[in-house]
């Protein structure tokens, strides 16, 4: 308000009183003005001013009507400016605040819309941490993890299965040795027993000799059953021969066979629990991941939604502009009316008035000018004194209802 | 591996002690041969005292099994502990043996 004051100090012409700060232009003061006339709307006028603070913080009481005319007519023009430069910082303000929340409501909308997005794609990333793509074929985890200790239990049981075969081989084979053994044996003793008919043939061989012409046929006998045991020798050899082939055979087959059989598949079996374990931490961690991508994701959403009701929120910002519009249009009314009270004045001072101006009338006249541009019921509801009902009846929060859209 | 055998009736007891691989294929035939010549109804194996067991021991363990289902003998594992313990696991022989 002292600033407001301070505007009214012209910086020529006219006069100032020092003592209520008030500048007066005399310019406007006629020389013979009338007293009577102007007592009349001098009341009025001083009635009205005297409902503005301006007024009261800036101006004495004027000591005649005259004077007082021409302190309310000194007070139209600087305050017609003063509404002018508000209403258009007003306006500018509003302009600014407008193109400012609707960059910002646009800026939001990108941002919840992006936020979208990355929940989007951090369900994606979900769905793609639970599946593992071989070839054309997507597996889950679990599936996975079931297919792997399925794989390492047949194979376990074929290590176990090859070990079991080869301890049968190995005591097969222990058991042909041990047979071959007792064929080699049973070979010599055949040697031995051939040996004795080979010397018993030699004997009867002798004796058949000696028994002369009566002996001839058994000395037959004896030379034909020594050929036999020659032969039965070189049999017996051979199958000697051929016992040692097999045996040797065996043997080295066993050998073999226990080359194959000591191999430890102590390590491959154990195996299994590790890599059972490995893939089981795995899938727990992948749910360990899919849990907390899955609040990210939720969190994501939940940030969308917040700025989706900021954007929202952020429209209320037309509230702004129509109480600034609404503020401007009545500032103008009364700066209509005001210089139409002006005008009047002057009419007065110039003796040309017509004398019908009331104080009641010119009030009615700027209240119902002042109410048709308070449109906004809340605003139209501190004008008419009624704030505490519409207060009351919106509940003390913001109401769309209260909103009235262009 | 050493084994203590204690034959009761018609159920033989065999205790094993230290390593079970495949040198002892040979020791180990004998208890095989017990379960062909004593027509038992049960042979309880105490691995109690065994502190390890190859994969050629699980074979063996495998083909008195068998010998076993030939004759009508129960072959029992019992007591089974630390590394052998977990090759039985791993090799699930609870589904093969009677485990005790």
């Amino acid at each position: 308000m002292d600033t407001i004051a301070e505007l009214q100090v012209p910086e020529s012409g006219g006069a100032y009183d020092a003592d209520s700060g008030i500048a007066y232009d005399t310019s406007h003061a006629p020389a013979n003005s009338n007293a009577s006339q102007a007592g009349g709307l001098g009341g009025v006028v001083s009635s009205s001013l005297a409902t503005t603070s301006l007024y009261q913080l800036s101006c004495a009481l004027p000591t005649n009507a005259e004077d007082g005319l021409v302190q309310w007519q000194g007070m139209v023009e600087p305050s017609g400016r003063a509404i002018d430069t508000i209403s258009k910082k007003l306006r500018e303000m509003a302009g600014v605040v407008e193109a400012s929340a609707v960059d910002l409501a646009d800026q939001f909308k990108d941002l919840a819309e992006k936020t979208r997005d990355q929940s989007e794609t951090i369900r994606k990333v979900v769905d793609k941490a639970n599946h593992l793509k071989i070839g054309d074929e997507e597996v889950g985890m679990m599936e996975f993890s079931d297919i792997l200790n399925e794989s390492l239990d047949s194979t376990i049981g074929k290590i176990l299965n090859i070990s079991r075969l080869a301890i049968s081989m190995v005591y097969s084979l222990d058991d042909a040795i041990t047979a071959l053994g007792d064929i080699e044996n049973f070979n010599g003793r055949i040697q031995v027993i051939n040996r004795q008919t080979n010397l018993l043939s030699l004997n009867a061989t002798i004796e058949a000799a000696r028994a002369g012409e009566a002996g001839a046929g058994f000395s037959v006998v004896a030379s034909e059953v020594r050929t036999v045991s020659h032969q039965i020798n070189q049999l017996s050899e051979e199958m000697g021969e051929k016992i040692g082939t097999v045996t040797t055979s065996v043997r080295a087959g066993y050998n073999t066979l226990k080359d194959v059989a000591t191999i430890d598949m102590t390590d491959n079996v154990e195996a299994k629990e590790r890599l059972s374990a490995l893939v089981g931490a795995l899938v727990q961690q992948t749910t360990d991941f899919q849990s907390i991508l899955g609040n990210a994701a939720e969190q994501s959403r939940s940030a969308s939604d917040l700025i989706t009701n900021m954007v929202v929120g952020m429209q209320f910002q037309d509230k702004t502009s129509q109480f600034v519009d609404c503020s401007v249009n009545t500032l103008q009314q009364v700066k209509t009316v005001m210089e139409q009270a002006d005008k009047a004045t002057i009419g007065l001072i110039n003796g040309d008035a017509d004398g019908t101006v009331s104080r009641v009338a010119i009030e009615e006249e700027l209240a119902e000018r002042l109410q048709e541009q308070l449109r906004l019921g809340e605003l139209q509801a501190v004008f008419l004194g009624e704030e505490q009902v519409v207060s009351d009846q919106g509940g003390g929060g913001v109401d769309e209802d209260d909103i009235e859209l262009f | 591996m050493d084994y203590i055998e204690n034959i009761s009736g018609d159920s033989a007891r065999v205790a094993l002690k230290g390593k079970f691989t495949f040198n002892d294929h040979d020791k180990f035939r004998g208890v095989i041969d017990m379960v062909k010549e004593n027509g038992l109804r049960m042979l309880a194996l105490d691995f109690d005292g065994v502190e390890f067991i190859d994969s050629a021991g699980l074979g063996m363990l495998l083909v008195a099994r068998e010998e076993g289902k030939k004759h009508g003998t129960d072959v029992v594992l019992c007591n089974a502990k630390g590394q052998a313990e977990k090759m039985f696991r791993v090799s699930k022989f609870e589904t093969l043996f009677n485990m005790q």
